[in-house]
């Protein structure tokens, strides 16, 4: 260390004569703002109803019933309250929103606005804040679509699966894909800027021919979002079912996949979490920043997850119990995990790689290790596979390779512990669980 | 590493299946939601099946689910099911019933009797199977002597059922997707053997050359190796 000049400066062993009293040293100008100032957050909203149950959705839902459908409104609405209530949430600006289900828009238009105004009176919404909401072609009117954008919402997701009549059919879904291209020009007329959609490979009689003719309408129509999800047929027995042709074989789905990406980058799109991709400027921040700028997340509604204050955890998923839960003035949390400091950065890893790169620098001032040389061995491994790459920057997932196996590159990032454990759909196991705290 | 679940001891359960409505609810929601689990072993059965092979015995035919599956595929195969269970046989009768209604070309019969004495000759069938009963067993050990003496000398025996000690992370998916089975579906599971207890069962009824496999959350104990 150079020996410092400094008159107020004294190296032993002659005796210091400042008394030290603050740390650190330096200061610069700093203002109120630099003190109060409100860290980003994010919020999900999950609406358990459908007007429709499909049965390819393995997701927690309900049919509408316009019964309960006011009582959950009211309940939900109580459970924003109960949050903005708290001191570590008003210190947070909310900067990020998804309101997913279910079908979010089974709601009326009066229960969406109640609901829209109720977030944005009790949170401290940012005024550029990324809300997106999910909806059906058959669950949104000009109505419903006027109201979204009138109360904040930016952008919409559209769950299409296919633009071939048969497959519609097939999947249990109104048959009319004219109905389908009207849905989307309709949310674009209403002021929907951002619009994605969801199409589905791996249908029954689905062929490389019709697949391209999904994906070639969604060009044409001019949305800012496609992702795509591979359809999984559920062992089921129904009269309907039975006569289906088969599903294409796992190659097939394979290359459907890639042949999806490949279309969509060489027509002005670009992938974001393998089987996500967007025109450029429109890739929904939400999942992105929640993961890799580890925003904390406000989950809020049953079976709803989020991380808070160290811990990542889910809501009652039962609509009953949440309603009598949120009603007795307590917050409907269920089931979760604490998140260790060392859990913390395997969570960064195994989340960040899935928005297709992680950067070096950000990740060591956000948790203050370098990734590259704790994960040494996993990286260079995943290097082996062709799935990733190492730049300058940081971690960079291989396309269109990688984004196909992007869960398995998430999954090399877990702790012993946890490796053999599957995603949480929202059931509550918590009374098999041994040591339990009562509830 | 600690287990999450109390599993570590074998409790069988004290009265499976004793009030009629709740079997048929158990029914129920196997056709609706739980019929992914039979896919295996219902295709296992049907790859066993060859050629001039004329009797399928079904050990514990549960609500008769599989057997009426097997036998709608083979209608030329006779297709018995015993159960000692007088509610599963009941709702087993019912699902025969309205697949007879329904106009089956199956051969497939359902009958009350003691999984401990078999009401068949010796070597008389070619194809001896189980699924998700074993765990139930008054007698297991003469049970497995039972199968393997009905069993023709070029048949095989294969019985499938949960294994008590299976990866927690098998335990934890299947739970999920449970609902209100969820709690039936533990006091079963842990009322299953582990692979250990199997062998144990497997030596003590002088089977030793039999076979215990572990795959997902199941257990295959066969007479013959299989390629899994």
């Amino acid at each position: 260390m150079t020996k410092h000049s400094l008159p107020f400066w004294k190296e032993y062993p002659e005796r210091d004569n400042e008394w030290v009293r603050q740390y650190p040293t330096k200061h610069v100008a700093i203002r109120e703002e630099d003190v109060f100032t409100q860290s980003p957050m994010g919020i999900y909203v999950h609406i358990p109803f459908c007007n429709r149950l499909c049965f390819s959705c393995p997701y927690i839902k309900h049919q509408t019933d316009s019964g309960i459908t006011q009582r959950f409104l009211d309940a939900l609405k109580l459970e924003i309250s109960n949050y903005a209530r708290r001191p570590y949430i008003k210190d947070h600006r909310i900067t990020l929103g998804y309101i997913g289900g279910g079908t979010p828009t089974s709601f009326s238009s009066k229960q969406l606005a109640e609901m829209l105004d109720h977030l944005f009176g009790e949170l401290n919404m940012s005024p550029d804040v990324e809300l997106s909401i999910e909806t059906t072609p058959v669950d949104i009117n000009e109505k419903k679509a006027r109201t979204l954008v009138e109360k904040g919402v930016r952008r919409i997701s559209l769950g299409v699966q296919t633009f071939v009549k048969q497959e519609l059919e097939d999947i249990g879904r109104p048959g009319d894909p004219q109905l389908i291209m009207d849905a989307i020009k309709l949310v674009q007329d209403a002021g929907f800027k951002n619009v994605n959609i969801d199409l589905m490979h791996g249908l029954n009689g689905q062929t490389m021919e019709s697949w391209e003719y999904s994906l070639d309408k969604a060009i044409e129509l001019g949305v800012t979002c496609v992702s795509f999800y591979t359809y999984m047929e559920f062992a089921q027995v129904s009269t309907k079912r039975r006569k289906l042709p088969p599903v294409p074989s796992k190659d097939v789905v394979d290359e459907m996949f890639l042949f999806a990406a490949r279309k969509l980058t060489q027509n002005g799109f670009e992938g974001y979490y393998g089987d996500c991709f967007a025109k450029p400027g429109f890739q929904p921040r939400y999942g992105h920043l929640s993961w890799s700028e580890d925003i904390p997340i406000i989950p809020l509604g049953p079976t709803a997850t989020g991380h808070l204050r160290k811990h990542w955890y889910f809501n009652e998923p039962n609509i009953d119990r949440y309603i009598d839960i949120v009603n007795s003035g307590r917050l409907p949390i269920s089931m979760g995990q604490h998140i260790s400091k060392e859990e913390a950065i395997r969570r960064a890893m195994v989340l960040g790689v899935k928005a297709s790169r992680v950067d070096r620098k950000r990740f060591k001032e956000l948790h203050g290790v370098d990734f590259a040389t704790l994960f040494k061995r996993e990286i260079e491994d995943l290097q082996e596979k062709g799935l990733v790459t190492m730049t300058e920057h940081g971690l960079e997932v291989t396309g269109p390779k990688g984004w196909y196996f992007l869960d398995n590159i998430s999954k090399a990032f877990y702790s012993d512990e946890f490796k053999r454990f599957p995603q949480h759909l929202g059931a509550d196991i918590t009374p098999f669980l041994k040591n339990v705290a009562a509830r | 590493m600690e287990s999450m679940y109390n599993l570590r001891e074998r409790v069988p359960e004290s009265q499976p299946f004793s009030e009629i409505n709740g079997v048929r609810q158990y029914d129920l929601s196997m056709r609706k939601s739980a019929l992914m689990a039979y896919q295996k072993p219902a295709r296992r059965i049907l790859e066993l099946i060859k050629q001039g092979m004329t009797d399928i015995v079904e050990v514990g035919v549960n609500t008769g689910l599989l057997s009426l599956y097997i036998g709608g595929k083979h209608p030329g195969i006779a297709v018995s099911g015993i159960e000692e269970n007088r509610n599963l046989l009941e709702v087993a009768e019912e699902n025969l019933n309205l697949s007879v209604w329904a106009n089956t070309r199956a051969n497939v019969e359902f009958e009350l009797g003691k999984l401990s004495k078999l009401p068949f000759a010796d070597q008389s069938a070619d194809i001896v199977f189980s699924f998700s009963s074993l765990h139930m067993w008054k007698r297991p050990v003469e049970t497995l002597k039972e199968c393997q003496r009905i069993c023709k000398p070029d048949g095989i025996v294969i019985i499938e059922d949960m294994n008590r000690l299976a990866d927690e992370g098998h335990i934890t998916f299947v739970l999920q997707f449970l609902k209100e089975g969820a709690k039936d579906f533990m006091t079963a599971l842990g009322a299953s053997y582990s692979p250990e207890d199997v062998r144990q069962l497997l030596n003590e009824a002088g089977l030793p050359d039999w076979h215990v496999y572990e795959e997902d959350l199941g257990l295959i104990v066969s007479s013959r190796s299989l390629s899994l």
